[in-house]
């Protein structure tokens, strides 16, 4: 389903849980499928376990998993699957709801945030808070 | 209503869905177990010492690299001071019990405990968390 803001852009939801909203940013659903073709042995499981992270976060406001569930600094949070596959985003406010924003995918072993999702996430941010 | 990404993700074809299952009950059973070690202020560290296993082992078990046999899982419960407890649910309600968790009780301390028979089976005890008020 998306949604198409006043700004003109598509926001895709991608789960409404009981207490959030999780969105995926335009193009989040490319670097999903792109970050999976890379996972290695079975293609489904870790987006999987993956995806029931993201379904929990929405239904239960958070997730416990301090191993899963990491603070990159500046309100950047990512979910991170065993084989390396994460989510970037951030919360915010969304049509009067909780909103958890995933700005892109990607796979990587180290867990060390690296300087360019950084600002992928920060530019990605800046365009959905300057949404009219 | 169209149905959500997740929904498009899961139901693409019946192995996904499948595989899907298999994480989701996997994922559930470490975040029970990760709520626990926070309620006990223990870490991954301090269960490992009273399992006699690794921080590693435990790391595994946690993320799902490892598979948890329901023997482990048992131990895991008893060494957080916890009974584990089964139930197989049609799954057109499967979300059903969470949807009341997280309206309602979820997220709020635990500030007592209320133990009540709900069964003829001697020494069997049900004990329900009470939480605190939401605010």
């Amino acid at each position: 389903m998306y949604i198409l803001t006043p700004g003109g852009y598509l926001v895709e939801v991608f789960y409404r849980g009981d207490r959030l909203t999780v969105l995926l940013m335009p193009g989040a659903s490319v670097t999903f499928e792109e970050a999976c073709a890379r996972v290695p042995g079975n293609k489904d499981a870790c987006p999987a376990q993956l995806l029931r992270l993201l379904k929990r976060l929405a239904d239960f406001g958070t997730l416990h998993s301090c191993d899963q569930f990491r603070h990159e600094g500046d309100q950047i949070y990512a979910i991170k699957a065993r084989c390396g596959l994460r989510a970037y985003g951030w919360f915010d406010a969304y049509e009067g709801r909780t909103a958890f924003v995933i700005s892109h995918y990607i796979l990587k072993r180290r867990d060390k945030f690296a300087s360019t999702d950084r600002e992928a996430v920060l530019a990605n941010r800046t365009t959905f808070k300057e949404r009219p | 209503m169209s149905p959500s990404k997740l929904h498009e993700w899961v139901n693409a074809n019946s192995k996904r869905a499948s595989v899907y299952a298999q994480e989701s009950l996997i994922v559930d059973a470490a975040e029970e177990i990760w709520a626990a070690l926070a309620e006990e202020k223990m870490t991954k560290a301090d269960l490992a010492a009273r399992l006699g296993k690794s921080k590693a082992f435990i790391t595994q078990l946690l993320n799902g690299s490892r598979n948890m046999t329901l023997r482990t899982l048992a131990d895991v419960a008893s060494a957080l001071g916890r009974r584990t407890c089964i139930l197989l649910r049609p799954q057109y309600e499967s979300d059903a019990w969470e949807s009341i968790e997280a309206a309602f009780v979820g997220g709020r301390p635990v500030v007592s405990s209320l133990e009540f028979e709900s069964s003829n089976e001697p020494n069997w005890r049900d004990v329900s968390p009470v939480r605190a008020k939401a605010a």
